[in-house]
């Protein structure tokens, strides 16, 4: 252009910005005033401009026609915010131009036959253009943005429609909106998709990623922001002289509300404790929707995904595979928790109703809250966005909106506390109160005080909430369970039992899947049915901790107090989404950057740590390559690796160093890796933390440099004080010996220790750590064996003491057949009755001895063969003098049987 | 309510040796008594023989139970004799066939006797121990003409006698929790009359088998 603005530089058309602008603009008039001539029927198209690219059908006459008709902008040249009408594009305008907006021309017939705008999304030439919009980073600057701000303003007004498809496209993030309200440039400019497109997808190589990932992962919020309240019920409690002015205010209050009511039904508690668990109803959605009124009623869904609208297929995506693999996974869990065979296990996971990737109902997008009119419909809280679409098609989903919560949040906590620093914080919609003291300042009853201060609450926040009262944390939750939605409830001593025996074992905190299933195996449901178990039989069941917590648990005891003060106990930063990288450069400036996030949050919470985990997610085997979910993390195998150093720290450089030769020595390819996370463990706090005024005082007063001085004194013995209370670990044999402390070993009881694994060191100290019993069982084993060694005296010592009535006999005993074998003896009797002599007495009690011997031996059933022979062959003999043999040697044999077994042997008399 | 029945020996218990049988032998006791258990319930036509089916085990045929519910009490049975047995504080192992009022006609009777002298390397590959076995369930056969006037709506109970610290310790066992043991209080001293059946080792202990006949 310029060049012939140089040939020709002086044309005429320059007041218009050129020929071309000229032409242009020329024919736009000439469109919009042939709108006049023709019928304008709707405004259908209003705000859509199209431009037609070669051959269509309609002719690209009737579709100027057409949107003549509907109230659309036909363009013969094409601008960046048209459609790009065609049936049949060749490969070198294909390779030209970006295809997000390359729209089949039964688009434009199809909307005018429905009377609406469809989503050309479904009518989109080629699918499998990367039309998603990304996670977009800064890089462009400030002065472009705002220029581009104000045209897509000006569009957003003419087509509000195809503003929300935009939207809808932007399934991963698009709570950018509102996040990021202070910098008004990412409002989503509506002819910059056409950019964006164009831009590969960012992975977790690009240097904005950490960044721009925490802003948008809700995750994150979401336990920062219990972190963070956490943190502020201990600045409270710190910063508190525990006098609450605002009790009264809420006393008078009170008896303004229910003068008329019963003031003194005082509800009891057990343990004479009263303990309330608040929540927040679905949180995130009523904050929702205080900025929008109009969905109050409908069932909705926080999500990032808009979900409904289908979005081109990726290549490469197996989610069949990958779910697959997902399930055998839980059901090889299931059955071995449950001890069912893995075909027999059959579970519903939340990726059941889960379609192929690019079908309508196949968001994998999370449900983070749902409204109450949703979970009718069987909306749960985790869901996949797909799947709840299945159950329910007029599913709104509204995004976001962290700082919203947070405000809300800290509202609700400032509230309570006015009235009690008694708060454990759980998260941000959610804690515990333990209301003794308060109540009985206030002397009212809890109902009114639950009535009251759930009113404060909604007319503070505008948000509902539900409280639970009881005489422990576990009664209190179970109760605001109950409560719920926007109610109260009161779990007292008289009804206690009644209710836990109906609960639900799923309801109870702590018991996830595996546990329930494992019940389930052993046939219990409910609370009740399991108390039917003893404690032990728990324990064996599920071991002793978890045994014996569901044991309590199951009776609505929960032994644990409520925790004013939290401590932390690691510092971590973990991603696992777009996690994609080609080399492991740029692992490794990733590993660096994910250390600085780690350290300003180490920073943050003023701690240092001793130990370093590297936590790595590579692609398992059989996953696909591309995940089922948009830059997910899908199957992995997961990997932790740490190392100990020998001083805590919080130095960038030193976390960094460890963590990149933690992930060199796992040689794995770093175009598998899916997640990447750093967890600093074994903390110490930068300055020593002690509660109370003269904490208060330090802080206030002493100058830096003092409290830096104090601080390197002060450290080891910080340290010792910490540590062991928090991390009962297992001995480390980078520890120098002298920081174990030897107490634990001495704790450890004995029966303990032998479950677990054998201990390392000697002898000795296994004898000692045995029990009065346990020695007392090995006695008799340890004389036996000594009594083995001496064999000969054994019996004889045992055997008289054991057959008593005939001691003398045995010693006097002829020792002759004794050491026969039953079966030479047999003979022996055979050719003695064959010799046709008479009897001998000497023989007959030679037998009778040896018959008696061997009964005292307990051979009674040889005994038994050479009666029956004896008896057999004297028959046979019929000589009446072997009758009296016979006779003889089976009473002696009779005798010896009442003396060892105490009955007579069973002699057939036929 | 399924339970089971011990007798306690006190006169034993104080100097009642241990017979120490480890796992493995434990194991084979215990299917040996499930064998043995079944064989009996057989040829004593305690119940119809059309709930067993024949097995082989030993390298002979045996009956097996295949009524369910029998099985499954024989086994908790056999579950908690293998306890006591892992204990080493099993003296005496009873099997009574009951009549209907469970006062015992035929009392088939485990002893358990610890070997004194040993030689570990005898029978390492268990072949003589596997002959032993068999040759009790041929020998039970060959006694079958002895169960005669049993009567037609007979039980059978199992009695246990091992030391009181057994009986407790088993009792707070979670895993026979479900299936206690109950002590005998009368014992029943009305048979008189012994029917060898075999003695035999197995590695390093005795069982000696017997019947008894009730008068």
């Amino acid at each position: 252009m310029r060049r012939r603005d140089e040939k020709f530089p002086d044309n005429g058309f320059e007041a218009w910005g050129g020929y071309m602008q000229a032409k242009v603009a020329k024919l736009e008039q000439q469109f919009a005033s042939g709108i006049g001539k023709e019928c304008k029927q709707t405004d259908l198209f209003k705000g859509i401009s199209i431009f037609v690219n070669g051959f269509t059908t309609p002719s690209a006459d009737e579709l100027k026609d057409l949107m003549a008709q509907h109230g659309g902008v036909y363009h013969i040249y094409q601008r960046s915010e048209d459609f790009i009408i065609a049936s049949n594009l060749p490969d070198t305008k294909v390779k030209k131009m970006p295809l997000a907006k390359v729209v089949k021309p039964q688009w434009i017939i199809d909307s005018i036959a429905a009377q609406r705008v469809l989503d050309y999304k479904e009518y989109l030439l080629y699918r499998n253009s990367k039309s998603q919009a990304r996670l977009h980073f800064n890089q462009i600057n400030k002065v472009e943005d705002q220029v581009e701000l104000v045209k897509c303003e000006k569009v957003n007004d003419t087509c509000p429609y195809i503003k929300i498809s935009e939207l809808s496209n932007d399934k991963v993030y698009n709570n950018e909106n509102s996040i990021s309200s202070e910098r008004p440039v990412k409002s989503l400019p509506l002819n910059a998709t056409s950019k964006k497109s164009e831009v590969i997808a960012k992975t977790a190589a690009d240097p904005n990623f950490i960044s721009e990932f925490y802003n948008n992962s809700r995750l994150h919020h979401i336990s920062q922001l219990g972190a963070c309240f956490k943190q502020h019920v201990n600045d409270l409690r710190e910063n508190s002289n525990f006098t609450f002015s605002a009790r009264d205010d809420l006393r008078n209050r009170i008896s303004v509300l229910n003068n008329s009511q019963n003031k003194l039904t005082k509800s009891h508690f057990q343990n004479g404790k009263t303990i309330m668990h608040i929540d927040m109803d679905c949180f995130f959605v009523s904050v929702g929707l205080r900025k929008r009124p109009e969905l109050r009623g409908k069932p909705i869904a926080v999500t990032h995904s808009k979900g409904g609208q289908s979005r081109p297929k990726r290549s490469g995506v197996d989610r069949m595979t990958e779910f697959n693999l997902y399930k055998q996974k839980q059901v090889k869990k299931i059955s071995k928790a449950s001890g069912v065979p893995e075909e027999d296990v059959d579970i519903e996971t939340r990726i059941d109703n889960i379609t192929e990737d690019g079908d309508q109902f196949g968001s994998m997008s999370e449900i983070a809250s749902c409204s109450y009119e949703a979970r009718a419909k069987g909306i749960t809280n985790g869901m996949f966005m797909g799947a709840a679409l299945r159950l329910c098609s007029d599913l709104h989903t509204i995004p976001y909106d962290f700082e919203e919560y947070k405000e809300v949040a800290y509202t609700l906590y400032n509230t309570i506390a006015q009235y009690t620093l008694d708060i454990e914080a759980v998260s941000c919609d959610e804690m515990y109160v333990d209301c003794t003291e308060l109540l009985d300042y206030l002397k009212v009853s809890v109902d009114d005080f639950a009535t009251a201060l759930r009113e404060e609450i909604k007319s503070k926040t505008g948000c509902p909430c539900s409280t639970g009262f009881g005489g422990n944390r576990l009664q209190a939750r179970l109760a605001t369970k109950q409560a719920k939605p926007d109610g109260q409830f009161f779990l007292t001593s008289d009804i206690i039992n009644s209710f836990m025996y109906c609960i639900n074992l799923k309801d109870l905190p702590g018991v996830g899947r595996q546990i329930s299933h494992k019940l389930e195996s052993l046939g219990h449901q409910t609370c009740g049915s399991l108390q039917s178990l003893s404690l032990t039989c728990l324990q064996k069941h599920l071991g002793n901790k978890t045994g014996l917590q569901l044991y309590d648990q199951c009776r609505g005891h929960d032994p644990n107090p409520l925790v004013y003060y939290t401590v932390r106990k690691s510092v971590s930063a973990e991603v696992n989404y777009g996690i994609r990288f080609e080399n492991n450069e740029q692992c490794e400036d990733f590993l660096k950057q994910l250390s600085i996030e780690v350290q300003s949050r180490m920073q943050q919470f003023k701690v240092m740590g001793k130990c370093i985990t590297l936590k790595l997610m590579i692609r398992a085997e059989k996953a696909p390559v591309e995940t089922a979910k948009f830059m997910g993390h899908g199957f992995c195998d997961v990997i932790n690796k740490s190392t100990t150093l020998l001083t805590a720290t919080n130095d960038v450089h030193l976390i960094t160093k460890e963590v990149i030769s933690i992930c060199r020595k796992q040689n794995i390819d770093p175009k598998e890796l899916r997640g990447i996370g750093i967890q600093v463990t074994k903390l110490e706090s930068i300055n020593k933390q002690v509660k109370g005024s003269i904490n208060k005082f330090f802080t206030n007063k002493t100058l830096v440099k003092s409290e830096k001085y104090k601080l390197e004194i002060l450290k080891p013995k910080a340290e010792d004080e910490k540590r062991d209370p928090i991390t009962p670990k297992k001995p480390n044999m980078h520890l120098s010996p002298v920081k174990k402390s030897p107490k634990v070993e001495n704790m450890k009881s004995p029966i303990l220790k032998r479950k677990g694994r054998p201990p390392k060191n000697g002898k000795s100290q296994i004898f000692t750590s045995y029990n009065p019993i346990s020695r007392f069982l090995q006695f008799p084993q340890t004389i036996s064996d000594e009594v083995n060694t001496k064999k000969e005296m054994n019996r004889e010592v045992n055997k008289p003491v054991e057959i008593k009535p005939t001691p003398k006999q045995i010693e006097e005993e002829q020792e002759s057949l004794l050491g026969l074998p039953w079966d030479k003896v047999r003979d022996l009797l055979s050719a003695w009755f064959d010799s046709g002599q008479a009897p001998k007495l000497c023989d007959v009690n030679l037998i009778s001895t040896y018959m008696r011997e061997m009964v005292i031996n307990k051979k009674i059933d040889k005994v038994y063969v050479l009666v029956n022979f004896l008896r057999r062959r004297i028959r046979e003999m019929n000589i009446d003098i072997w009758y009296e043999v016979q006779e003889s040697v089976i009473d002696e044999v009779q005798n010896a049987m009442v003396a060892v077994y105490g009955k007579k042997l069973w002699i057939n008399d036929q | 309510m399924p339970c089971q029945i011990y007798k306690l020996d006190n006169v034993d218990a104080g100097r009642c040796q241990n017979i120490i049988m480890d796992s493995c032998l434990v194991d084979i006791t215990i299917e040996f008594l499930a064998v043995a258990f079944h064989s009996i319930l057989y040829y004593t036509s305690t119940y119809p023989e059309s709930i067993f089916e024949t097995k082989k085990k030993y390298n002979i045929v045996v009956y097996r139970s295949m009524h369910p519910e029998l099985n499954q009490y024989i086994d908790l049975c056999l579950k908690s004799i293998a306890e006591c047995l892992k204990s080493g504080q099993l003296k005496r192992l009873e099997f009574a066939i009951t009549d209907n009022t469970y006062k015992p006609i035929l009392k088939f009777i485990f002893d358990f006797d610890h070997m004194d002298v040993y030689d570990e390397t005898a029978d390492a590959y268990l072949i003589k121990t596997e002959q032993n076995l068999r040759a009790f369930c041929l020998k039970l056969a060959t006694l079958s003409n002895k169960f005669t006037n049993l009567p037609q709506d007979g039980s059978f109970t199992i009695y246990i006698h091992t030391n009181e610290s057994t009986a407790v310790a088993m009792a707070s066992k979670p895993d026979l929790e479900d299936f206690p043991l109950v002590e005998v209080d009368d014992k029943y001293e009305d048979s008189d009359k012994i029917l060898p059946i075999r003695r035999f080792s197995v590695r390093n202990c005795y069982i000696d088998t017997y019947i008894e006949f009730a008068k």
